[in-house]
């Protein structure tokens, strides 16, 4: 991980994405581990006239996923493919200093895989599958994603059986 | 083997004594003080009180750091619990941890409970629906069991009762096996629960889709305000607008200054008087200091639950009842039935795509059963029937994962709701069988002392036989009215969970009610055969398991009994 590339540098290019300064530390990822997430999320989730998963803290709530909500073999499993996107990346250097292209590639393929290893079958969810699913619930349950990119519907007060879809606008969270 | 008895001080009397504060506890509670007998409940579990103890209510899923997820070291108390798919961290806290109250089960019983004052009225289904003669006469007609010693015109009035103080919104229908109640008004159906109402009725005669009768306020009653459609109403509601022991009963016993309500109370056993020939009250194991106590009256009312009460008296033993209290007959414990479910089909709706809703409605449509009602509708392959609940909707993100791709183009996808779904679950009944029970475990007891519940209870060739038609038919209604990509389900596994005995909540029997003291433990009145000052009226009482939604039949039998006990009371014949 990392690479040819710092994690000091790699902290500065980042840290005009981050939230907000002081913001969560990881305990179960190591830093370069949580940028990583945080860039996988946000390729899958991206900003674009909302806010996308990094913004919303998808990084974070993932590692509290890992830290509290997984066993020891659930995390392992996370991590060990974690480590397998990393090593994809052309040239050894690693996910985050791969073009942005290159990273679309390696996720398509991820993809593709865990399509094909569903279909065959058992054994534990592909990593692929949890990161897509850690991310969407991730995004969607937080107060960005719920509120800003779908409609948080809090206390109605009313029902409406039928609604104009171009009149309630987005989906509810 | 009896305990010996070391009181920790001398008992207390009361008119009357309350096992259990949830749906036919609270109702006792209430008729019991309001016709001026001091009443102790107790309550296994801890104290809870409207408003204060719903401490997720109304809370953003981004307040909770796992979303809803259970830690895996805290899952670990709940296993049987975590079974119905439906417990997670924004509900344990009013669900019984397993671990601390083990049961056997020599076939898999998902036995769920709860552990507050207010019991299961807090996380129920709210579901209400009367049940009719034809259910009533369907033991005798058939020779199955034993005939119910009650028919519909003696429970009528007070299901007319319960209705009007819980507060059921509803569409009358006219249907004789589904009697119409005392209802407010019915919540709205969406535009495709509409328009499938309509191609049901076009395509079969004999079958209507209505939104589903609930304990859901639609109108005011005294301070309980109109449902807001915020959604999980299990979390709690503090403006009370579904019904709760909480919210509904337990303040109405309150108000009359009658009632005490002692939680953390695990009742070990009836204190049976071998001179005076009747029970003279109860033993109590303090939850919290393990102390023995004992609390007389002159009437009990046993509502701890369907199994609850009936392990109350299995453990009530005494030279005269060396099988439980009450037990002459033999059949105390046995006759286990619960609601067999997790069957049914879903699919698409297309046509509507322009339309949405707005507001989260807390309840579904209702489809009331169909089957072996009338000449014209006998099946060859089952006998009995099921309901329908069913809903439609369009899914939100939760679809994501199982959408190819990611990026920007996912994120527009997401932004809309997806294509409109109808899904169906059936609620079948199960047939009463001796062979299905619960008995005292010889050797093993809880952190009480209490022995253990060993249950065998599984579905039997009617039960199998009507799942095949459940599913098949849901799919094929379903299709019929323009249903695509529509697929049957069916979770059941034999040996295994999935659609086993107790998870549809609906957990009934084993103290039946009939008209002969060798074949029943109940009177027609919900009074022990054997001990006439002890009452059972909650789902142990139930000769049989109509597919209807039971909690209202719990209520009316509940108001009904304390009615009748009072008169005894009254005429000194208790």
């Amino acid at each position: 991980m990392g690479g040819a590339v710092s994690s000091s540098v790699l902290a500065g290019l980042f840290a005009g994405c981050r939230a907000t300064p002081g913001a969560y530390t990881p305990q179960t990822l190591t830093a370069d581990q949580h940028e990583l997430v945080a860039t996988v999320a946000e390729l899958i989730i991206p900003a674009t006239d909302t806010p996308g998963a990094r913004s919303a803290g998808v990084h974070g709530f993932i590692d509290q996923m890992l830290t509290r909500g997984y066993t020891p073999e659930e995390r392992d499993h996370f991590l060990a493919g974690l480590a397998d996107l990393d090593a994809r990346a052309p040239g050894g250097s690693g996910f985050l200093a791969a073009s942005p292209e290159a990273q679309t590639e390696i996720l398509t393929t991820l993809e593709a895989e865990a399509r094909e290893a569903r279909r065959s079958g058992d054994g534990p969810p592909p990593f692929f599958h949890m990161m897509k699913e850690l991310t969407l619930t991730g995004y969607y349950t937080s107060e960005v994603g719920a509120t800003q990119e779908l409609q948080y519907v809090h206390v109605a007060g009313s029902y409406n059986g039928d609604v104009p879809l171009s009149e309630a606008g987005r989906a509810y969270s | 083997m009896k305990k010996p008895v070391h009181l920790a001080r001398p008992p207390e009397t009361y008119d009357a004594i309350v096992v259990g504060s949830g749906i036919s506890g609270g109702w006792a509670a209430k008729e019991l003080t309001e016709k001026g007998l001091k009443t102790l409940v107790l309550e296994r579990g801890r104290h809870a009180e409207h408003i204060t103890d719903y401490i997720t209510e109304h809370k953003a899923p981004w307040t909770f750091d796992l979303r809803g997820a259970m830690e895996p070291e805290v899952a670990e108390d709940y296993p049987i619990q975590l079974r119905t798919g439906f417990v997670d961290e924004t509900i344990r806290h009013f669900f019984f941890k397993d671990t601390l109250s083990p049961y056997v089960e020599e076939k898999p019983f998902t036995w769920v409970r709860g552990n507050q004052v207010g019991g299961k009225s807090i996380t129920w289904g709210r579901y209400c629906f009367r049940i009719s003669d034809l259910d009533f006469e369907a033991n005798l007609r058939e020779g199955i069991a034993v005939d119910w010693p009650i028919r519909y015109e003696d429970i009528a009035p007070w299901y007319d009762y319960v209705e009007a103080f819980a507060g059921i919104s509803g569409e009358k229908l006219g249907l004789p096996h589904l009697p119409d109640g005392v209802f407010q008004r019915p919540m709205e159906l969406n535009v495709v629960e509409k328009a499938l109402r309509e191609r049901i009725r076009e395509r079969y005669p004999e079958r209507y889709l209505t939104i589903a009768r609930a304990a859901v306020l639609t109108e005011p009653i005294g301070d309980r305000q109109p449902c807001h459609y915020c959604g999980p109403c299990w979390r709690g509601c503090s403006t009370g607008s579904y019904f709760c022991s909480l919210s509904s009963t337990l303040p109405a016993a309150r108000a009359t200054g009658n009632l005490t309500l002692r939680p953390d109370s695990v009742v070990h056993s009836i204190i049976y008087d071998e001179e005076q020939d009747r029970a003279v009250g109860v033993r109590v194991v303090d939850a919290q200091t393990q102390e023995m106590l004992e609390f007389n009256a002159r009437v009990i009312f046993l509502c701890a639950s369907t199994l609850g009460s009936t392990h109350i008296l299995l453990n009530s033993t005494s030279p005269r009842f060396p099988n439980g209290l009450g037990n002459g007959s033999g059949v105390l414990g046995r006759f286990l039935m619960d609601h067999h479910f997790k069957v049914g089909a879903s699919g698409t709706m297309p046509g509507f795509e322009d339309r949405y809703y707005y507001g989260n409605r807390p309840i579904g449509f209702y489809i009331p059963r169909y089957r072996n009602i009338s000449p014209e509708t006998m099946r060859p392959d089952f006998v009995r029937g099921y309901g329908i609940e069913g809903d439609g909707y369009r899914p939100s993100w939760g679809r994501g994962a199982s959408l190819d791709g990611f990026g920007e183009d996912l994120k527009q996808r997401l932004r809309e709701p997806g294509p409109w779904r109808v899904s169906m679950t059936g609620f079948g009944e199960t047939l009463p069988r001796e062979e299905n029970h619960v008995r005292l475990d010889p050797d093993q007891v809880d952190s009480f002392g209490i022995p253990l519940l060993v249950f065998n209870c599984g579905w039997g060739e009617n039960e199998l036989a009507m799942r095949r038609d459940m599913a098949a038919s849901m799919a094929e209604m379903l299709e019929a009215c323009g249903g695509q990509d529509v697929r049957p389900y069916d979770d059941y596994v034999e040996g295994e969970v999935g659609a086993e005995p107790g998870l549809g909540i609906h957990e009934m029997g084993t103290a039946r009610m009939g008209r002969d003291p060798k074949t029943s433990v109940l009177n027609a009145h919900n009074q022990c055969h054997e001990v006439p000052n002890v009452f059972v009226t909650d789902g142990a009482c139930m000769t049989s398991a109509p597919c209807q939604n039971p909690s209202i039949t719990y209520m009316a039998l509940t108001a009904r009994a304390v009615d009748y006990a009072v008169g005894e009371l009254k005429k000194m014949n208790l």
